[in-house]
């Protein structure tokens, strides 16, 4: 009886636990989710005008028409697999993988470029370049930190279904 | 179904926003803007008609990068023949 008592305790701990992370990690998911479907939908609102200022880019030029479609589908996909609890680590991994790239991108106009055309959606536009590489560098942190609430609560789970 | 909840809400806010700060620009006629070497807000209004060059002129416009000229739809009058450059800004990029 007192051993069912403590198997239930520690089961319960662990739920708690395991609650909290999750609640952290849907919150990140939805920033992300909100932030790709937001500036995807923006780029195609304006879609002309993004696509002019992606020719005027001088990392990107004569390239212009395959990456305007490139960057918002990506950032849709990407909000596709953060939105489903299955894909959840692989969009983390996504949102990673296209801040790190456009923070690159920005790093490198900042330092490269006198012209710097702003290639962003909706109102990011209004951030100076530097704003936008900070505002980027703690995204991409946090997509870090989602990626390792993910792996701790998949951890979790593991240790759940072995005992 | 409640796992989905915080997505759905972020996903109907994202439309919801976009759609109220993204204003599509309209089209503008190129010769009714005021045009100015990329940079510049402050300095004698150019008389060159960009909206008239061929793709080809366009490619030995002066500018530094690839900012070729860009046009205000007003300005304002300094004297001294300056002018500033005010109102919605269009670029022209060289090709």
């Amino acid at each position: 009886m007192l051993l069912k008592k403590k198997y239930i305790s520690s089961k319960l701990t662990i739920m708690a636990g395991y609650s909290k992370w999750d609640t952290l990690l849907q919150l990140i998911a939805a920033v992300f989710i909100f932030l790709f479907v937001y500036t995807a939908v923006s780029k195609f609102l304006d879609f002309k005008s993004f696509k002019l200022t992606l020719h005027a880019s001088p990392l990107i030029t004569n390239k212009n028409v395959w990456v305007a479609w490139a960057i918002p589908l990506a950032e849709l996909i990407v909000a596709a697999l953060l939105f489903i609890p299955r894909t959840r680590l692989l969009g983390l991994y996504g949102s990673f993988g296209l801040l790190a790239l456009f923070t690159l991108y920005l790093g490198y106009m900042l330092l490269f470029t006198p012209n710097r055309p702003c290639v962003c959606g909706g109102v990011i536009k209004a951030m100076s370049w530097g704003q936008h590489l900070v505002f980027n560098c703690f995204l991409t942190l946090l997509s870090v930190m989602g990626i390792h609430i993910q792996k701790r609560i998949g951890k979790k789970a593991m240790a759940t279904v072995i005992t | 179904m409640k796992k989905y909840t915080l997505g759905l809400l972020a996903v109907a806010l994202a439309v919801f926003a976009s759609a109220f700060t993204v204003e599509p620009k309209k089209d503008t006629n190129l010769s009714d803007l005021y045009w100015f070497d990329p940079g510049n807000t402050i300095q004698s209004i150019s008389s060159v008609d960009v909206a008239t060059q061929t793709d080809e002129e366009m490619n030995v416009c002066p500018g530094s990068g690839r900012l070729c000229k860009e046009g205000y739809t007003s300005v304002t009058d300094l004297g001294n023949g300056n002018y500033q450059a005010n109102g919605s800004k269009v670029s022209i990029f060289k090709h």
